[in-house]
């Protein structure tokens, strides 16, 4: 209701019809909107599936410890956990149920009092399980790299993937991320945008906190930008899209075999032997011979194509490194999206729309409308320039994407289960490694 | 050398400044040029003076021009993880000996902490390590440096040896600037009885005057005054040789060497003297194989080579465990290789007798004569054996080819027999 005692009725009218009061409304995706009192029945056929493999992974530990049963059985402990505070709220609900049927009015009151709470208790309970039984991202605890590419068209876009690239950096301050920098390239052409914004031609950073993959990865995709830009004359708004590639980056020293690039099994696993190796100018003699301050080092992976060069830093040793963790991380990325094309095969549809790869378009910054929109939450925003200083803003619209990843996710999930369900005859094997 | 054109000159001085006219000419592509632009401005922004960044830039931009290589433009170049101040006088430190270095150091490791397991008693006696020619110190200083941080109970005692005062002064300085910056642990003081013991001392010698190297070698022990070592007797000995020395012909000089190297770096650093070249090939003809006038006229050996004539001498008196030369080229890797192989006590000591003919699958104890190319760390995959031929009666022997076949030969490593290399 109005707060204010009397209004103008033609006043209540025009507020009305202009929607201040449903304009709070916001077009987020989330799962809230599902009916979840009937929690999806195949997550709960999954949930009681896991549950039953808990108890007998345990019983099988209690005779003979194996290292792969208890990390297995401490991953799904979460989701049996979940699972019987979700049984236990059902049970008590049942028991109101029960209760409201009983002929005291006095004891019908008070359980009419309290169904509601434990209806709100049992859905947060069953988000809960829902969130539990979502898969991991297999990179989730990695530190990650976020690689800036401006897109095709000219300046303007070099200029924004520069903002861009300050906003990341600001806003991992902010958020008391670890950042470096690994490789910030300056366009050959040098005309100042906006804000004394420098053309680049690439830009990398490194978040190099554990976790940091899980964080940023819902930003990897373009990121599109609607402005003036400083070189047009005769004030045209220009689009131009900046390529943001998310990839995760092996920690330092990892103890986690998973991890290790120089376990095999690893994604991070690079055949030495693939990787051909140029200097840029490895031509003459060397050694004692010249003295080139060339320290650029090219890496190309030749079953994949994978190209990366480094010349940053005068120390060939440095770019050697770095080159190598990039083309170690591109690679793995690009494994990891290999995996997830084949399990692909298994779900339904819903998956094209989550699956972000490179090409489509996630954000847009509009400068003349003071506005940033995110195409998947379908979040807009206005203070555009406590977004690009990488403020609570752009907290926000990050949140928003996050809350929708883990949305997408279980929905895939959910419909990933549907189809093995479906075609549990034809033996697809499920325990592959990129298709849980 | 092909003309830079016209258009280029235009081209740096509208996206990169007045300052890119200066340094194309010795940098000769834009990209290089503006590396190197950078660099130089991040060198100027780094240290404080006085003088206007503008003034400054322009300045060294201009001494660059007149092809002084950068490194003696910015006074250091790094190497591994450390910084080494060049100046001129004194060899700049290169990518190519980094390179082994960094795989010298990881071999040194990977076997310590092998054998680390069967013997606590192993971190006590030192890892004695002795680089001659050192210039800059920077190998010394780089293994010091890998070693002390990996191995951080290993006792070491690595010394570097260069017949320059220059370069011995500028080596010391080296080991107090790298200190400073707090990028090693520092040496243990001589009263010091904590322990890992490390020291790390640059000589003046002469390493063709017996006198004066001799002292050196013979006392590998952590400081002359301890007498720990010396009571033990097993600690004296040399775990590892390593060398830089001139390798370079004076025709070579002439032509195959870079202008700025031609012109501001020291001859002495590249081209064995020839007076030297004289005096030793008559010692050499004399002592070296005195024993063996067939190999005389066969072995394969030129004035450049004169330098690893006698390290190859001191490494037959002194046997050290391993010993690593670099060398200018494939040919010469090879001549030396040949010098090895044709002298039977070398062969004796680092490639076996006789068994190891089939070149590859020999026993963990085996010695080793291997060629190293450039760009082996990140590639230790690659391995190709090669046939030598050894003078005595035209007979090939295969040896080891190191590191990805598009590199020059860069090295030659010797182990020797009974000593392990874990990889």
């Amino acid at each position: 209701m109005l707060a204010a005692p009397w209004l103008c009725r033609s006043c209540a009218h025009s507020l009305r019809r202009s929607g201040v009061f449903v304009s709070l409304q916001l077009r987020k995706a989330s799962t809230a909107s599902q009916p979840l009192a009937g929690l999806p029945p195949v997550l709960l056929d999954r949930a009681r599936k896991l549950a039953a493999e808990h108890k007998q992974l345990t019983k099988q530990l209690e005779s003979e410890y194996e290292p792969t049963a208890a990390k297995r059985a401490g991953e799904i402990s979460k989701v049996v956990a979940a699972l019987q505070e979700l049984d236990k709220a059902k049970a008590a609900l049942d028991e109101l149920n029960g209760l409201l049927e009983s002929d005291d009015a006095e004891l019908r009151q008070l359980a009419n009092d309290d169904l509601d709470a434990t209806k709100k208790h049992l859905e947060t309970l069953g988000l809960n399980l829902s969130a539990t039984l979502t898969p991991k991202h297999p990179f989730a605890d990695m530190p990650c790299l976020i690689e800036l590419h401006p897109g095709p068209g000219g300046t303007e876009g070099r200029h924004f993937a520069d903002t861009l690239f300050r906003m990341y950096q600001k806003y991992c301050e902010n958020k008391g991320y670890s950042a470096r920098v690994i490789s910030y390239q300056e366009a050959e052409d040098r005309t100042p945008g906006l804000d004394g914004e420098v053309p680049i031609s690439e830009a990398i950073l490194e978040v190099t906190d554990p976790g940091a993959f899980a964080a940023f990865r819902g930003e990897a995709g373009m990121h599109r930008v609607q402005r003036i830009p400083a070189t047009e004359k005769q004030g045209r708004t220009h689009t131009s899209a900046v390529a943001v590639w998310v990839l995760p980056s092996f920690p330092e020293n990892s103890t986690d075999a998973e991890n290790d690039f120089n376990n095999p099994e690893s994604d991070f696993y690079v055949d030495a032997t693939e990787v051909k190796s140029e200097k840029m100018r490895a031509s003459g003699a060397g050694g004692q011979h010249v003295n080139k301050t060339e320290s650029a080092i090219r890496l190309t992976h030749i079953p994949t194509g994978i190209q990366v060069s480094m010349q940053d830093s005068r120390s060939q040793q440095q770019n050697r490194e770095r080159a190598w963790r990039l083309l170690r991380s591109r690679i793995a990325s690009l494994r990891r999206e290999q995996r997830e094309a084949q399990a692909k095969d298994l779900r339904d549809s819903v998956l094209s729309q989550s699956q972000m790869s490179r090409g489509d378009k996630i954000r847009t910054y509009n400068y003349q409308q003071d506005r940033c929109t995110d195409h998947r939450s379908g979040l807009d925003v206005h203070n555009l320039p406590n977004v690009l200083q990488g403020g609570e803003v752009l907290d926000k619209v990050i949140n928003s994407v996050q809350s929708w990843l883990t949305a997408m996710d279980i929905r895939n999930l959910i419909a990933q289960e549907e189809a093995q369900a479906r075609g549990a005859v034809g033996g697809s094997d499920k325990k592959k490694k990129g298709g849980k | 050398m092909p003309r830079i054109k016209p258009q280029l000159f235009w081209q740096g001085r509208k996206k990169l400044g007045l300052n890119a006219a200066k340094l194309l000419p010795v940098c000769r592509t834009l990209e290089s040029t503006a590396n190197e632009l950078r660099w130089i401005k991040q060198h100027v922004a780094e240290t404080p003076s006085i003088i206007p960044f503008g003034a400054r830039v322009w300045k060294l931009c201009d001494r660059r021009g007149k092809g002084l290589p950068l490194a003696y433009v910015l006074g250091n170049q790094p190497f591994g993880d450390l910084e080494i101040k060049c100046r001129p006088g004194v060899l700049i430190p290169r990518t190519e000996t980094e390179s082994y270095t960094i795989h010298l150091s990881n071999i040194l490791r990977r076997s310590l902490s092998s054998s680390k397991s069967e013997s606590d008693q192993h971190q006590h006696q030192p890892l004695n390590i002795i680089d001659l020619c050192t210039g800059t110190g920077c190998i010394p200083l780089l293994i010091y440096s890998q070693l002390s941080r990996s191995l951080p109970f290993q006792s070491l005692n690595v010394v570097g040896v260069d017949i320059s005062q220059k370069a011995i002064n500028l080596s010391r300085q080296n080991l107090h600037h790298n200190l400073r910056a707090h990028r090693f642990p520092r040496p243990s003081s001589p009263g010091d009885k904590s322990h890992p013991q490390r020291s790390l001392h640059f000589h003046k010698a002469d390493i063709f005057s017996p006198t004066s190297l001799d002292p050196i070698l013979s006392t590998p022990s952590l400081s002359s005054t301890s007498s720990s070592s010396s009571s033990t007797g097993t600690g004296g000995e040399w775990d590892l040789l390593t060398s830089n020395p001139p390798y370079i012909s004076p025709s070579g000089f002439a032509l195959s060497t870079s202008r700025s190297v031609r012109n501001w770096e020291p001859k002495l650093a590249l081209v064995p003297p020839v007076e030297r070249v004289d005096l030793h090939q008559k010692h050499f003809y004399d002592h070296y194989y005195a024993d063996n006038e067939i190999l005389l006229q066969t072995v394969e050996y030129q004035e450049e080579d004169v330098f690893y004539a006698r390290l190859l001498e001191i490494a037959r008196t002194y046997r050290p465990k391993r010993v690593l030369m670099e060398v200018g080229d494939m040919e010469q890797a090879k001549r030396v290789v040949g010098m090895v192989l044709g002298d039977g006590k070398l062969r004796g000591f680092y490639f076996g007798s006789g068994e190891g003919t089939d070149g590859k699958e020999k026993g963990a104890g085996a010695g080793a004569v291997q060629i190293w190319r450039d760009d082996l760390v990140g590639f230790e995959g690659y391995e190709e054996t090669l046939e030598v031929g050894v003078g005595v009666d035209g007979q090939k022997q295969t040896i080891v080819v190191k590191g990805h076949p598009e590199g020059h030969g860069r090295s030659v490593y010797l182990r020797r027999v009974g000593v392990v290399d874990d990889v």
